[in-house]
């Protein structure tokens, strides 16, 4: 309400809509969010809806909040928790927790590189990196 | 070493028997145990409501059951449940005196890795002062199942505050508990468990043993004086009376002044901003030791700082709130005492 009655359009609100909650289910089991761009163009909001996994999509509509001119922008990003970790995709017992198995196995570390595919990240440098972590501990 | 949250789990989960009680959530029961209250008796789940994240509304919705009849069961982790509810709290909650039981749960520095925003520090200090409030700080999770219920069939509006990670058990069932009433516990000497080296008596079933000081803890923290106290006897042949105030509001003045007027020298232990527990202490000293006692007295808490990020061990540790902070600040007073008197 304070936003759009102050008509700051230089705001712009993006919410991770991911349909899930902590630790009891989904919201629309825990809570029903639903209107969720209704409510917002209710309390005055330019009130877009996208797929929070395409990049240029995000560009594109902070670009369209950018243009907009005497009400905020909400950009409602519609997303998959975990997404790309096929063990994790959508999973409400993975909030904050590090994979079930850790460094290996079928709900691992591992399995989560190879799921999202990103060539950097070799034995060697996951290695690595698990070191600089276990020396801060010992610190 | 047993997680208090357990402790409430048990409770609540046997309280649920009695279908004046109710239980609500704000997405956050099985890490705070309030799920034990329908896990096992799917009977129950038309008394359990789940008001998603919004404290502000759980503490209503229950403050209507409880004009209702019912005996509604709030929680959430601390910082939530006590912080951004206050006002109804407040206004609704104790200002109509009903029956809201609220679990303060992961309270203190031991939660660990979800860091300063998690940490409740200051929940003692901003409950303390609101009237009709009782508030109780049990010291370990068989403690914690008999503060909640205890507290469950007094009239009013009661927190209770307990922890995340696992922490000593030093009490038995068989350890006496009065709500109200402060247990006073001595070292006897090692044995080949913790608490056996230990004997728990009830406040008024106590007689001076003349100690040299007294620790007053609660919660967590207890066990830490504990340790403090062995450490005292064992390395500097120092007797320590040992106050656990389980129940801080209403709190068991004749205690702590019957410890200031026979030890002198008193150290408060809290899981807490320094002074939320400690200055409550104080206070009830000041306003009734006669003018001739001689006190001194020092305060272990966290010094002004938010939590932080890190294992709970470590935390303990960093935030200076083990027994061996204790001890140093202990023997500290008591040497400033043999200095001065000479």
């Amino acid at each position: 309400m304070c936003a759009s009655h102050y008509q700051l359009d230089n705001l712009v609100v993006i919410v991770d809509r991911n349909n899930l909650q902590i630790e009891d289910g989904p919201t629309k089991e825990i809570m029903c969010l639903e209107d969720l761009s209704a409510k917002w163009k209710a309390f005055g909001w330019n009130a877009l809806e996208i797929d929070g996994h395409d990049m240029s999509r995000i560009l594109s509509s902070l670009e369209e909040a950018q243009k907009t001119k005497d009400k905020p922008t909400v950009i409602i990003a519609h997303t998959v928790k975990g997404k790309g970790v096929s063990f994790a995709e959508n999973q409400v017992g993975y909030h904050g927790i590090a994979p079930k198995d850790g460094r290996s196995g079928k709900e691992s570390l591992d399995k989560a590189l190879k799921d999202i595919g990103d060539h950097q990240f070799t034995k060697e440098k996951v290695d690595h990196l698990l070191k600089i972590a276990s020396d801060y501990q010992s610190k | 070493m047993e997680p208090t949250r357990n402790g409430f789990g048990r409770a609540i989960e046997e309280l649920g028997e009695d279908k004046r009680i109710v239980a609500l959530g704000a997405d956050i029961t099985s890490s705070i145990r309030m799920d034990k209250f329908y896990a096992s008796h799917p009977e129950r789940k038309n008394r359990f409501f789940e008001i998603g994240i919004a404290e502000a509304n759980m503490t209503l919705v229950a403050s209507g059951l409880a004009k209702e009849g019912k005996i509604p069961f709030i929680g959430s982790y601390g910082v939530f449940i006590t912080g951004r509810n206050w006002d109804q709290l407040r206004t609704t909650v104790c200002y109509n005196n009903y029956n809201v039981k609220i679990a303060d749960a992961h309270a203190g520095i031991s939660v660990g890795a979800d860091g300063a925003t998690h940490q409740a520090l200051e929940d003692i200090s901003n409950l303390y002062y609101l009237p009709n409030m009782h508030i109780t700080v049990p010291c370990d999770s068989i403690e914690t199942e008999k503060a909640t219920k205890a507290v469950t069939y007094i009239k009013g509006p009661v927190v209770i505050r307990y922890a995340r990670e696992a922490t000593p058990i030093v009490t038995t069932s068989d350890s006496p508990y009065q709500f109200g009433l402060a247990n006073v516990i001595r070292y006897r000497g090692e044995k080949n468990n913790f608490i056996s080296a230990f004997e728990t008596k009830l406040s008024t079933d106590y007689s001076s043993e003349k100690e040299d000081l007294t620790l007053i803890a609660c919660g967590p923290m207890v066990a830490e004086a504990m340790r403090a106290a062995y450490i005292l006897k064992e390395e500097y042949n120092l007797e320590s009376r040992i106050l656990n105030i389980h129940t801080l509001k209403p709190i068991d003045k004749k205690a702590i002044i019957k410890a200031v007027e026979e030890t002198n020298i008193i150290i408060t232990c809290e899981e807490h901003q320094v002074g939320g527990f400690g200055n409550i202490i104080a206070g009830v000293i000041a306003q009734n030791k006669k003018y001739f006692t001689p006190l001194i007295m020092d305060m272990i808490g966290v010094e002004d700082r938010f939590g932080e990020s890190g294992a709970p061990w470590e935390l303990t540790k960093v935030f200076g709130l083990t027994a061996e902070h204790i001890t140093r600040r202990a023997k500290g007073l008591y040497e400033k005492k043999n200095n001065e008197i000479k």
